[in-house]
Parts: structure tokens; sequence; C-alpha cells
């Protein structure tokens, strides 16, 4: 099947105080999920804040949607979320619908009120919610700005640490979300959310880029991913050997345990060791702390 | 999730390969799309296209830009030999199983005749 | 039209702030004036308190709804930041805030002024002295976010006017000062509508 992009980064290069984000080349693919991994501090919300255009101080190029050149359309493809500051601090949630009215222009409200409801947010009657927005838990903020921003048509959403806040149930709620997103818009629709903790999203991640200090450290296909690394255990006899071919390397006092790069795989062959297909977390792990080593 | 070893797409790539041999699609119908199926299954949409082009490796279905994927004729020869496979693969199964209760082969055959009776009469 | 007021609207708290801001304000001070009216006998006094009421007000309204703007922060509004709707309707809630506040001026100074029969050169003194004073005012005020500087220089601004006010009517020269506050005014709107235009702008980069 033809893979298209929907996003494509060139020299794109922000320079802060102790930190710098440099990213010579980046494509996010069309019609799929993609997960932004790293750390804290590892550069993805100046990343995403950059491709939502809240931040405009930057170096480099950024192609969307295949040559789309309006602001205006660029703006009202793009549904973002973030964990900031989001709506202002005293609206209520009838305020937010209004404001939505005005800022854009395919905004549906009574979808808007119909996604708060079905997250539990009380949008009519006595126990209607009337709450300022800063003064809502975490766990309730995201699930507004999330009702909030699936209740526009868009072709694009820009997640910023969404599944964050959120308790393990409404994170399964996000990830069906995505993936109803992803299935209407039959190719058209993607997703670019950032996490620090993939496990929880990982049954929906279709793309993975890993993040290191500002840095692409790794990208790919979670499937191409997950045979590129191979999860490798032995005993400790073989430690040394094994250290000097694996890519990543942990020893315990039951064994040895690292990734291996499928080229390497053979260099293995003689020892006494078993291969599993890793989880993305892993691979993002043994990725993530390589880099820091290399750099 | 998956340290079963065997990935998730082999998985659904061996089941829809099981039912497209058993004959539960037409030739020429299309598989579900494969951002509706990840949906269905709570899956990311690369493991389920991961699945189909894997079936398409194996000729059981061909991709069709912008359509998805339609299952292809299946050889009615490579089916009845799928089949007959099967039906060995069972019929050893019951042989072993016999061995282990200590049922004489004699015995075996009889009730293999009982229940074939029993089947074509209803 | 109908944008401009929605747009406004959208930096109010909450919607009993236009009941308090568009009814209860004006019949207040008018009511303040009508009981001082009872007891006390002077156009000046009823003039002073008019004039110092709506300063105070006005600056103390303000907080609620544009506190801060005139600082560039960039890591606030973001959802606003991501529309491409956002600087143009910030742009039409300054401007009809500018409106909004000549028409509560005019018609909260006015009204009683006629029925207290107030003289006219009095009267267009307070117009624009008033004006002036708030305009002055709110420009300094935006630099703030906390209500304690709000509450402070509010306090001061009025005070000031109230001497400033004393020593305008020891001269007796209301109408050039009237003329000289209004162009100040205009001047005092033009440049503050740059700040907060450019500010908002600003608030996209480091």
């Amino acid at each position: 099947m033809y893979k298209s992009n929907v996003i494509s980064i060139n020299n794109l290069s922000k320079k802060f105080k102790n930190f710098a984000l440099d990213i010579p080349s980046l494509d996010i693919p069309k019609g799929f999920a993609t997960a932004l991994i790293g750390e804290n501090g590892a550069g993805k919300s100046t990343f995403i804040n950059i491709l939502a255009g809240i931040r405009l101080d930057y170096k480099g190029t950024i192609d969307y949607f295949n040559g789309e050149k309006r602001e205006k359309v660029i703006r009202e493809s793009i549904g973002y979320t973030g964990p900031g500051n989001y709506f202002m601090p005293h609206w209520t949630i009838a305020q937010i619908a209004d404001a939505s009215e005005l800022l854009f222009e395919k905004f549906n409200k009574d979808k808007f009120y119909e996604i708060c409801q079905s997250l539990g947010i009380q949008v009519s009657g006595i126990k209607k919610q009337n709450k300022g927005f800063n003064k809502l838990s975490d766990g309730m903020k995201m699930k507004v700005v999330l009702a909030n921003v699936f209740a526009r048509e868009t072709k694009m959403l820009l997640l910023d640490e969404p599944a964050s806040p959120l308790d393990p149930l409404m994170r399964d709620k996000l990830c069906q979300m995505i993936r109803e997103y992803i299935e209407q818009g039959n190719g058209g629709n993607s997703v670019l959310f950032s996490t620090h903790n993939i496990t929880d999203m990982e049954n929906v991640t279709d793309y993975a880029i890993i993040m290191e200090k500002g840095k692409v450290a790794e990208q790919g296909f979670v499937e191409d991913l997950k045979e590129k690394y191979i999860l490798v255990k032995g005993d400790n006899e073989d430690a040394d050997k094994a250290e000097k071919i694996l890519f990543s390397f942990q020893k315990s006092n039951y064994g040895f345990e690292g990734m291996c790069l499928a080229e390497n795989i053979d260099k293995l062959a003689g020892l006494n060791i078993s291969r599993e297909v890793p989880e993305l977390s892993q691979i993002s792990i043994a990725v993530m702390k390589k880099y820091t080593q290399l750099i | 999730m998956q340290n079963s070893g065997v990935p998730i797409y082999q998985q659904i790539a061996g089941q829809f390969k099981e039912d497209i041999l058993a004959g539960k699609f037409k030739q020429g119908e299309f598989l579900p799309s494969i951002r509706g199926l990840a949906k269905d299954l709570r899956i990311s949409v690369i493991t389920t296209m991961k699945a189909y082009e894997e079936l398409e490796k194996n000729g059981l279905v061909t991709a069709v830009q912008g359509k998805g994927y339609y299952v292809n004729a299946q050889d009615s020869e490579m089916l009845k030999e799928q089949h007959i496979r099967k039906m060995e693969e069972h019929l050893l199964n019951a042989i072993s199983a016999a061995r282990i209760a200590n049922v004489p082969d004699s015995e075996l055959i009889d009730i293999l005749k009982m229940l074939i009776e029993t089947e074509e009469s209803g | 039209m109908k944008n401009y007021i929605e747009s406004y609207h959208m930096f109010f708290p909450d919607k009993k702030f236009r009941f308090l801001l568009y009814l209860v304000y004006p019949i207040t001070v008018w009511t303040i004036l009508y009981v001082e009216n009872i007891f006390f006998d002077g156009n000046f006094i009823l003039a002073l308190t008019a004039a110092s009421v709506t300063i105070a007000v006005e600056c103390l309204a303000d907080f609620f709804v544009f506190a801060g703007y005139a600082r560039k922060e960039s890591g606030k509004n973001e959802y606003l930041k991501t529309s491409v709707k956002y600087t143009q309707l910030l742009k039409s809630a300054f401007l009809s805030d500018v409106i909004r506040r000549m028409s509560s001026v005019l018609l909260i100074i006015c009204v009683p002024a006629a029925v207290l029969k107030i003289p006219l050169k009095l009267t267009i003194y307070l117009l624009f002295s008033v004006y002036f004073f708030i305009t002055a005012a709110l420009f300094i005020l935006r630099f703030f976010d906390f209500s304690a500087a709000y509450n402070f220089i509010t306090l001061i601004i009025v005070i000031l006017y109230m001497f400033f006010s004393i020593f305008i009517l020891d001269k007796n020269s209301f109408v050039v000062t009237s003329i000289i506050l209004f162009i100040s005014s205009l001047l005092l709107i033009a440049i503050h509508i740059n700040i907060l235009f450019r500010v908002v702008k600003e608030g996209y980069y480091d």
C-alpha cells in the first residue's frame, strides 16, 4: 500500500538556553497514529507547539497537507491539545462552546456537548458542570479539551501528552476515539501524540518517533521496529560475549537481557539465548539510553 | 500482549487465512478496511495492514489502491488439500487419544462409523 | 457587529458580569447621585462623586476582563492561539471595549447632568477628564495581572483625580483642560491599542 506524508519537516531548529531542537528531516505518515516518545525535557512539547502554530520562532520549513500554503486552511485543519494553559481560566463549558464557535469554523457545538456527556461531564440539568475551567481536576480538564478537539472537523490532531492526566479507563477510551477518528478519515486523518510513557498508548500506535535531547534518535513503523530489534535473554556465563554484540545490555543475578539488532543476531549463534519480540516501550528505553551514551 | 512469540499481525493473518480457505469469503469480496478492523479489534492500523500484507504475500488477497484488499480465487485443489490435511490431523489426534484410553483399533473404527451414520441421519 | 460583541464577551468572567456592567453599574452611580442630591447642595460635590465612582468601577471591572494583556506572556491561551481568527477577535474585543467605555461614560455622566441641571462647562469637563483618567489608568493597570495592583493603583488614580479637579476648579479652566484631555485621550488610546496588538503578536515568540 502506498504511504504518503501529512507533514514534512526540513532543517527544523530552535535554540534555548541549555537545550536545542535539531531535526534535519522528518516525515509524519498520513492516515496513521504517530507516537512521539521521549523523556520530559526531550523537546516534544516544543516540537508540537511549533507544528501547531503556537510557537513561530524557529528555523526551517514545515510542509503541511502536501503543499497547502494557506494559513487559514492549515489552522482550521489542525486540532491541537495540550496540558498547559489551554482555555481562558474562567471559561465554563458553555463559554468554551461559545468561544469555539467564534474561533473555528467547523466546530460542532452539539457534538461537543455529546462527547462531554459521554465522558462523564454533566452538560445540562441540575448537576450541570458550571465551574471555571481552571477549577476542574486535571483529568476533567483533559476530557473537556479532548471533547472540544474531537468536536471539530479536522485532518490532523496534534495531542501533547493527552494520556498523562487520564485514568486507565479514560486512556482506553482515548485510544478508541483516536481509532474512530482515523477510521472516519479513511486514510485522510492523521494523529500525532506525545507521551513519556508509551505503554498506555502502545496498541494504538502505528508509527513511533523516539526523541532524545532535541533530536530524533529513532523512528519507524512499529511492526518494522519490532523486526529491527530483538529482545535477547541469556545466562551470565555468556554475558561478556553477548555484551559486545548487543545494542543495549543489562545484567542481574539471574542472567543478562538486552536488545539486539536483527542484523547482528547471527553473531550470537552458539550461545544459549532466548529471543522475544520486544514491546515498543522496551525498544524506546534501549534507544534512549543508547542515544544518551553516544552524544 | 505479544509475549507468546507470535506477533499479533501473524495471528490475525492466520485467522483470515483459515477463513478464506474455508470458503467464508467469496472470490472478489473485500476484506474489512484496515482502519475499521483496527477499530473493532482495538489495535493499531499498522498491525492490520501488516496482516493483510502477509495475506497478499501468500497469494490469498490482492491490494487495490484506495479500495482495500479483495479475496483471490482460491485454487479448489489447494482448498481440498488443505481440508484433507486438517482431516488427517484430527484423525491422528483421535488415534492417540484412543491409545491413551486403551481403546482397541477395531472399536475406534466402529465408533467412527457410528458417528458418520448419526451425522448423515440428521 | 455581532462578532464584535461576542468576541468582547469572550473575555468576561461569566454571564452575570454583563448584567453588572451594563445595568447595575450605571444604576448604582445614578442612585448614589440621586441620594446625595437630597442631602447636599452643590454641583461640584455631585460631579466629583459621579466621577470617582465611575473611574473606580471602570478600573476595577477591567481586572476581570483584560488584566495582564499589556504584558507579553507566551504561555497562555494556547487553544486560542491555534486559531487563525484569534488576533482578529482580540482586536474586535479591544475596540468594542473602547467604544463600550465611551458610551458608558457618556451615558452615566450626561443623564444625571441633565436631570440635576449641572452646568454645561462642568459636564464637559467631567466627560473628558473622567475618560482621560480611566484611559491613563488602564494603560498602566493592564500590565498587572493581580488584584492587589488593580486595587492600589485605582485608589491612587481616584485620589489624583480629586486633587486635579480641585486644581482645575480653582483655575476655572474647564474648557481648555477638556480640549487638552480629549486630545490626550485619543493619543493614549492609539498608543495603548498599538501596544496590545503588538503584545499579542509577540506571544507567538519567545
